[in-house]
């Protein structure tokens, strides 16, 4: 058990696209514009998975519908589905999808990503790692691990 | 709510996160560090004094000195000694220094080498001549200091995680850990060794920090999972069992402590999380005996202070305060510091 997935299942990514209605409400500067779903979405679809020149998307790794906001609360929850249950890269992944949301989104979300319930042999402890702001700290000032999580962000080329 | 009041706040951290502050034991100097690898002390200006009123006397709070190249990596936790001449800083490098305070200057006179990776937080013992460090290895270090070399006087790999807080009991040569492992631990001397002779199991989470009460007979702990946690000294001799635990204290993280001293009269126990929010308990012991459960013990809920910071609220520390302190303006001072890169001094009671 390597812990690898040699041949990982590929998907279709999604075409939804927003209304028009939406889309317009997106660029009024006049209105307040909540925080949702779709947007969290596409900050994280392109994220590259660490061992597959694929993006997060591609492998359904991250789903629109695993993700939930509360825009009131300011806060957001991010589940992502390994592609197998004993994925050794299920930190680095679930890192990455931090970093990017830490990046992107504005100071006042807090944001939770967990893996999704039952999709991983290490379940809590991936979680428990993930959710550790003092060892997500510690991990991004270590050079190595930041340039892994950089990559991984650079999406596909 | 009107438990806690905004006196001021205190900008000049570089990065966002400001990890921990620590009064002087005199309450006369505050230190503060964080993500941008300085260490930053805080002091009321000499002109301000006498000091007219409370919020007059927050504003006349400025920083006197900037450590800087203290340390490569973000310095997560520091403290005085008991006499306030030392201040000891620990960082993500590795490593943990003791600075020199004389006459407004630091001067750093040593650095304890030792931990394999982030050293999380250091304590001093009553005495000042010991030092506890704990990091990511797992392990606490004891330190023993003569003449300002600082000697390992015991490693100790009780833990099964990271060691994220230590704290000395106030009198006893005793010391306790706070871990990821979900426990505390406490440690007491043996012949020429230390050994862990107490395990404390009751949060579901990491434990982020522990805090003695001023007379060591109760010791308070709080977790990743929300909740605080009051344990009794049943014995006098460290027999530390669970009193009452306040559950669901904040919506996030619990990441500080801090015990009110005793010359307050105030018998708080603030607490700093995650979910931007400063909390104040107050603990009340009952009737319990040896070998029970504490009696009646219980943490009792005195109010929430939402929105204390615009961030994770990292840290919280009650201002020593001297017995003999005439002025009643300095019981019940707090401070705080958060993920918005700010300090804050707040006043608590009325």
């Amino acid at each position: 058990m390597s812990g690898l997935n040699a041949n990982p299942d590929l998907f279709d990514v999604a075409t939804e696209r927003r209304s028009a209605d939406d889309t317009a409400r997106e660029v009024d500067p006049s209105v307040r514009d909540p925080l949702d779903e779709l947007e969290v979405f596409e900050m994280i679809r392109g994220i590259k998975d660490p061992e597959h020149p694929h993006t997060l998307e591609q492998l359904r790794v991250v789903q629109r519908s695993l993700i939930r906001v509360d825009d009131a609360r300011g806060r957001v929850y991010v589940n992502f589905t390994p592609t197998i249950p004993h994925c050794s890269m299920a930190t680095l992944i679930g890192l990455s999808i931090r970093v990017q949301l830490l990046r992107l989104l504005p100071s006042r979300f807090k944001v939770d990503v967990n893996v999704t319930p039952g999709t991983h042999m290490n379940e809590k402890d991936v979680n428990k790692q993930l959710s550790d702001k003092e060892r997500v700290a510690a991990a991004l000032e270590n050079e190595n691990l930041l340039k892994m999580v950089n990559s991984c962000l650079q999406g596909i080329s | 709510s009107q438990f806690i009041k905004l006196l001021g706040t205190l900008t000049g951290h570089a990065e966002p996160r400001v990890w921990h502050l620590a009064w002087d034991p005199r309450g006369d100097l505050l230190a503060t560090c964080g993500e941008d690898r300085t260490i930053r002390l805080w002091a009321l200006s000499a002109e301000a004094l006498p000091a007219p009123t409370a919020a007059a006397m927050a504003a006349a709070w400025h920083c006197v000195a900037v450590l800087e190249d203290a340390h490569q990596r973000t310095i997560r936790w520091c403290e005085w000694s008991p006499n306030a001449r030392y201040l000891a800083t620990c960082s993500f490098d590795g490593m943990a220094s003791v600075w020199e305070y004389n006459d407004g200057d630091f001067d750093c006179v040593a650095s304890l080498e030792g931990h394999e990776n982030e050293v999380k937080a250091v304590s001093w013992a009553a005495s000042g001549t010991m030092l506890a460090t704990c990091g990511r290895d797992r392990s606490v270090f004891i330190w023993e200091a003569e003449e300002e070399e600082y000697e390992v006087a015991a490693v100790l790999h009780s833990h099964a995680a990271d060691v994220k807080a230590v704290a000395w009991h106030p009198q006893q040569e005793v010391l306790a850990s706070a871990s990821y492992d979900d426990t505390l631990k406490l440690y007491a001397p043996n012949d020429d060794d230390w050994r862990c002779f107490a395990t404390l199991s009751a949060h579901q989470s990491t434990v982020w920090c522990l805090a003695f009460s001023p007379d060591g007979r109760g010791l308070v702990s709080c977790s990743d999972d929300r909740s605080v946690s009051l344990w009794r000294d049943l014995t006098g001799e460290c027999g530390y069992v669970l009193a009452a635990t306040a559950a669901d204290v904040h919506e996030r993280a619990v990441y500080a402590v801090s015990w009110a001293p005793e010359a307050s009269g105030l018998g708080y126990i603030a607490t700093a999380s995650g979910d931007n929010a400063i909390g104040l308990l107050r603990a009340h012991f009952g009737s319990g005996t040896e070998g029970g459960n504490g009696g009646e013990s219980q943490l009792e809920l005195i109010g929430i202070q939402s929105d204390a910071h615009a961030g994770d609220v990292n840290s919280v520390s009650w201002r020593p305060t001297r017995p003999q302190a005439a002025s009643t303006e300095r019981a019940g001072w707090l401070a705080s510091c958060g993920d918005d890169g700010a300090v804050k001094l707040w006043q608590a009671g009325s």
